[in-house]
């Protein structure tokens, strides 16, 4: 394979390729540092590039690769990470020059899992400022999106969907709080997981909104998320948020099908009058291809779906509010103006409504668990919309404007934040004007396996995972 | 419920030592109400009778339905 194609490789692909010694860690991290260098300018995915680590890592993965000893199915493999997420002499800056100096003197669990499963971290994503997803604002530059420049990105994992979409990582990590993973992978026609609040451990890793805050995959293919996954997945004392529970081997389970799979559809999510046309047709009939394979298709109804909106952004605007307590105080005219409003007004909503807004989420939990006993998962649209127009302005010109995004286009993924169970954003189809549409699949808390192998079952029996972006 | 006025949003500013004037106060002013309109409007049946439950996620094992004992 000519060392200019190596990027086209799936992650998988590219790791087993490494395995049979046809590429090694150093040519695979070679041709993603080169391809970077060349599209970075364009689409500002990153916001840190560590080069020179990167190939002195390759080439001791070179040594043990020649020396018969592979690590795993990353061995080898170049990633990029969203920035929050610390690596040691590598700055964390949250997507804020508030803390361009920040450099952090120890990995973060997930980097040193990643180290310890043969990948290389090429790369630092880029992301809204503070990971505060409503904001536009990017002061590391404004990722593009690669199936159309002018649309967004979807955010805050707006560099780690650029990224991965331009072929500029093999495979990346975003963090979702309300749909960060899912709504950038459906925007870019790339396959993301949140995974259970609980499951991958945040030790080492900036906080937004603590109370559902994830970091999980973004990537190109089910198998590489799974394999991402794989390798960030687990208990850690160091997080006593995690979960001592096993991590099950997610690929072996792909070649048992969906046969029988019971799935439910969510009713409220599929008819609700904000979904396009053409995003609902390409859903309906994603869930029938999951029907000709075998699974049990149902509706569900879950009402309580409907606010999850105004739960989301009160709990939000509620826990940053109060996690940059400090910055509003001291440094607010230091930070991007959509976000020094957001964080002055989360800093003033009464205890009331933020209590008001947890017993919500409660019952929206119950709701959606209790879909469980009759489903093994559920399913949707990741969002109503393919990906939207770029803003144009960073202002709130009315009470309007900001209700309408509060009960808006969030409502799609998070429930699922809510309910903390694992939730996937798979490519099911394409607009009439080239954008991705994505299938939203939830799971029971900690069965990322379940929805791995029914999201694997449906990619294998379509073709949108190997579209590629225009030009790209 | 009728919005916070400007003044009142400065006054609830105030009361966590933060004080927001012009150019950000009509727009702080316009997601503080829109937040507290949106969350205000929720009406939901048994939400006083909801238990306060922490935030992490239920054990594998409690995730039957409300009310149904495991066997």
């Amino acid at each position: 394979m000519a060392a200019s194609d190596i990027h086209y490789l799936s992650a998988g692909e590219l790791g087993r390729r490494i395995h049979k010694k046809e590429i090694s860690p150093s040519e695979a991290v070679k041709a993603y540092l080169d391809r970077t260098e060349k599209l970075q300018p364009t689409y500002h995915a990153y916001i840190t590039v560590n080069k020179e680590e990167a190939m002195e890592q390759a080439k001791v993965l070179d040594k043990e690769a020649a020396a018969g000893k592979f690590r795993g199915p990353l061995h080898g493999v170049p990633v990029a990470i969203k920035d929050p997420v610390g690596v040691k002499g590598w700055p964390s800056t949250g997507g804020s020059r508030i803390f361009k100096d920040n450099v952090v003197n120890q990995d973060s669990t997930i980097a040193r899992k990643l180290k310890e499963a043969g990948a290389v971290i090429i790369a630092k994503a880029n992301m809204t400022e503070m990971g505060i997803a409503e904001t536009t604002e990017f002061p590391w530059g404004t990722p593009k999106n690669p199936w159309n420049h002018d649309r967004s990105t979807g955010s805050s994992s707006a560099g780690s969907g650029a990224a991965t979409a331009a072929f500029m990582c093999a495979a990346s990590l975003g963090g979702d709080t309300g749909g960060s993973i899912r709504i950038p992978a459906s925007y870019c026609g790339l396959v993301g997981l949140r995974p259970s609040f609980g499951r991958v451990s945040r030790h080492g890793v900036m906080t937004v909104t603590w109370s559902m805050d994830t970091i999980g995959p973004m990537t190109r293919t089910v198998e590489d998320t799974a394999l991402m996954t794989q390798a960030i997945a687990g208990y850690d004392p160091n997080d006593r948020y995690t979960y001592d529970a096993p991590v099950p081997d997610y690929t072996a389970s792909f070649s048992r099908g969906i046969k029988g799979l019971r799935v439910g559809v969510i009713k409220e999510l599929i008819e609700a009058e904000q979904v396009d046309k053409e995003v609902a047709a390409a859903v309906k009939t994603a869930v029938k291809k999951l029907h000709d394979l075998g699974a049990k298709v149902e509706e569900v109804s879950l009402p309580m779906v409907l606010h999850s909106g105004p739960i989301h952004w009160v709990i939000c605007y509620s826990e940053f509010g109060t996690t940059y307590r400090d910055i509003i105080r001291t440094r607010a005219r230091e930070l991007t103006h959509m976000v020094r409003i957001a964080v002055l007004a989360g800093s003033l909503l009464p205890a009331q409504s933020y209590y008001k807004a947890l017993l919500l989420r409660e019952m929206l939990r119950r709701q959606v668990l209790a879909a469980f006993d009759r489903f093994d998962v559920l399913v949707s649209p990741t969002m109503p919309t393919a990906a939207m127009e770029r803003a144009k302005s960073v202002h709130t010109e009315s009470k309007d404007m900001v209700s309408s995004w509060v009960t808006g286009p969030v409502r799609m993924t998070a429930p699922f934040s809510h309910a903390n169970t694992p939730a996937l954003s798979v490519p099911c189809g394409m607009t009439s004007e080239r954008l991705p549409i994505g299938l939203q699949i939830v799971g029971k808390p900690l069965d990322e396996e379940t929805v791995l192998r029914a999201g694997h079952a449906y990619e294998q029996a379509t073709d949108w995972h190997t579209l590629r972006p225009p030009g790209v | 419920m009728s919005d916070l006025s400007k003044a009142e949003i400065q006054v609830l500013g105030k009361a966590v030592q933060l004080h927001i004037n012009e150019p950000e106060l009509t727009e702080v002013a316009y997601h503080a109400n829109a937040l507290l309109e949106a969350m205000e409007a929720i009406r939901e049946p048994g939400l006083e009778a909801m238990e306060h439950v922490p935030i992490v996620v239920p054990p594998l094992g409690s995730l039957a339905s409300p009310g149904k004992k495991k066997g």
